[in-house]
């Protein structure tokens, strides 16, 4: 122990007064005491001679062969990594961004749309309704095929009727 | 041996002699192994970890920087043992559990109980405590040198160091040991 009882007293008494430092000190040597007067078992021959030979195969494995090439190819990898970012920066800042012409003519053609819509937006929006109203006057010219001839529509539920009669499924 | 001594033996290590590392084997194995065996309970385990102890040493001497070698030792060692302690948290929670049921069960009847007894009390310690009390004990460590080694005031190193030994003391006194 690096410290005596006198020591230890000295620095308790650092926290604490004189009666109480003596007492934790009186009470940390007794259990050093203990540990003392029970000392933990120690290494057989056989063991001690099993440790020596293992600490003798790790040194003969030559470490210095290994290390070497593992810090060269992380070295190597991370420069290689760092190459590879490099050109892929300056070939990304220095490309030139080309607009495809019919990309453009397109987007005019739009404008030009636009432009007459704007323009004259109260002939659009005439002839929309004109185009609807076209539709509606087509739908309601049509006569369903249902109501074209009644004999049709009698047949139909006649026959609804003798099924209800005849079976119980609607019953659930 | 002294300080200059030791230095010299260490550089020999440094430079891959098997001859000088068998030579530290001899002078702190058997203090390794004590620090292991008192935190584990456990001989074989004091043993492994007391193996990969010295075959880390071998890794990493280069590394001491001539403070004092104790201490270095005793970090890896500690660090050792922590690694160890997360891995077996569950067995040893069990261990424990079962190492408390053997103190109310059973009492004391040869000598030899008293190493067992030990071993319960010092398993019922914090492990944080324990490993303090085993440094101080194994690594020969001033109550400075513990304080700076896990950067705590030395007051915090000394009331946790006497909690902890005096803990030690009353569970053995429960026991009927001392």
């Amino acid at each position: 122990m690096k410290e005596n009882k006198n020591d230890l007293k000295a620095l308790i008494e650092q926290f604490m007064d004189s009666q109480e430092a003596a007492r934790m000190a009186e009470e940390i040597e007794e259990a050093q005491e203990m540990l003392v007067a029970m000392p933990a078992p120690r290494l057989s021959d056989q063991s001690l001679d099993a440790l020596k030979q293992r600490v003798s195969r790790r040194l003969a494995v030559p470490a210095r062969t290994i290390r070497p090439a593992a810090t060269i190819r992380f070295y190597l990898s991370s420069a290689a990594a760092l190459l590879l970012a490099t050109v892929g920066w300056v070939m990304l800042s220095n490309q030139k961004t080309a607009i495809p012409v019919d990309l453009l003519a397109s987007t005019a053609h739009i404008w030009e749309d636009n432009a007459t819509s704007d323009s004259d937006p109260v002939n659009t929006l005439m002839t929309k309704i004109e185009a609807v109203a076209g539709q509606v006057e087509s739908i309601q010219g049509k006569n369903l095929k249902w109501f074209e001839d009644d004999s049709n529509l009698s047949t139909e539920i006649e026959s609804l009727e003798v099924i209800a009669s005849s079976t119980d499924f609607w019953k659930g | 041996m002294n300080p200059e001594q030791l230095n010299n033996l260490i550089e020999k290590c440094k430079a891959g002699q098997s001859e000088a590392f068998n030579e530290l084997i001899d002078l702190y194995a058997n203090r390794c192994f004590g620090f292991f065996y008192r935190l584990s309970g456990s001989r074989d385990t004091a043993e492994d970890l007391n193996s990969e102890l010295f075959v880390k040493l071998v890794e990493k001497i280069s590394s001491w920087q001539g403070n004092s070698f104790d201490n270095w030792l005793f970090t890896i060692a500690g660090n050792l043992f922590k690694d160890h302690l997360r891995s077996q948290y569950r067995q040893r929670k069990m261990l424990a559990e079962k190492a408390k049921s053997v103190i109310v069960e059973t009492a004391p009847e040869k000598e030899n109980d008293m190493e067992i007894r030990l071993q319960q009390a010092l398993g019922r310690l914090e492990p944080d405590i324990a490993e303090l009390i085993m440094l101080r004990f194994y690594a020969d460590l001033s109550f400075k040198e513990l304080a700076e080694r896990r950067n705590e005031p030395i007051g915090t190193t000394l009331c946790k160091i006497h909690r902890g030994m005096k803990k030690l003391r009353e569970l053995m006194q429960v026991g009927g040991v001392l």
